[in-house]
């Protein structure tokens, strides 16, 4: 697949904010209290469905051959379906 | 077990957040989203288009600014509203599915950011707050994290109405 995942932190990307930011951001919106775990991914790809189906794969321990679909809503915004029911990654333990 | 996921794509970037919310916590919804401060560098529109994404005191927040600094603030504070709107998808969902007459119809000048630079609760004014009465919307957060081309930000939506019923 022609995707290749950079962490934000990498020298060419220091005009966006890193992904240890982005990860802050959400612990501070997404509390124990509300949440069991979440995992946030950033790719860079050659496309939105190629790059978020491939961060989608990361997040939830699925194999690079699962189909993960991006679509989208009626109103525009990005629809993911998955082919089966997820339990959360062990890795998650925020 | 189903996690709540939100993607964001900016100039073949893309972002994505799936999160596995409590059982029996409010926390119906998420959304990131990651906005480019060069589409806010428009100047020869740029007023208008500032009055059509942002309210008024949102508007003035700008404006103290000294002008260079303008675009990435239009842009975070856009971000912010953009987050919040697609954190709010699921219970937009969840109304449709339960076939009541309730569609989100936000506004960008009417969802106000409370506190700037970092984020925090974000209200709605006018219809857009008679929308979110009405899909159950208990309350809008938001955070936000700037670079220098491109901004972050993450948004969640609290409920009360977690079937998608009208709220007469």
């Amino acid at each position: 697949m022609d995707v290749r995942r950079h962490l934000i932190q990498t020298d060419n990307l220091t005009a966006i904010p890193s992904v240890l930011a982005m990860r802050q951001c959400c612990t501070a919106l997404y509390p124990s209290s509300l949440a069991a775990g979440f995992a946030l991914e950033l790719y860079l790809g050659s496309s939105t469905a190629e790059a978020g189906a491939a961060a989608i794969r990361m997040l939830l321990n699925l194999t690079p051959e699962t189909e993960v679909l991006i679509g989208h809503d009626t109103r525009g915004a990005p629809l993911v379906q998955l082919p089966c029911e997820i339990s959360v990654p062990p890795q998650w333990n925020l | 077990m189903e996690p709540l996921i939100s993607l964001t794509d900016e100039d073949r970037c893309a972002a994505a957040l799936a999160l596995f919310a409590n059982a029996d916590t409010p926390l119906c919804g998420v959304g990131i989203d990651l906005a480019g401060v060069n589409d806010f560098k428009t100047e020869a529109h740029a007023e208008r288009f500032f009055a059509f994404i942002l309210a008024e005191h949102e508007l003035a927040v700008v404006h103290s600014h000294p002008k260079e600094l303008r675009a990435i603030i239009a842009c975070a504070l856009f971000s912010a509203k953009e987050a919040a709107i697609k954190s709010m998808a699921p219970l937009v969902r969840a109304c449709e599915q339960s076939g009541c007459d309730v569609r989100l119809n936000a506004r960008f000048s009417e969802l106000e950011l409370q506190s700037w630079p970092d984020g925090g609760v974000i209200s709605a004014t006018g219809e857009t707050a008679e929308h979110l009465r009405r899909m159950g919307v208990r309350e809008l957060r938001c955070s936000i994290r700037l670079g220098h081309d491109y901004v972050f930000s993450a948004a969640s939506c609290t409920t009360d109405n977690r079937k998608g019923r009208p709220v007469l």
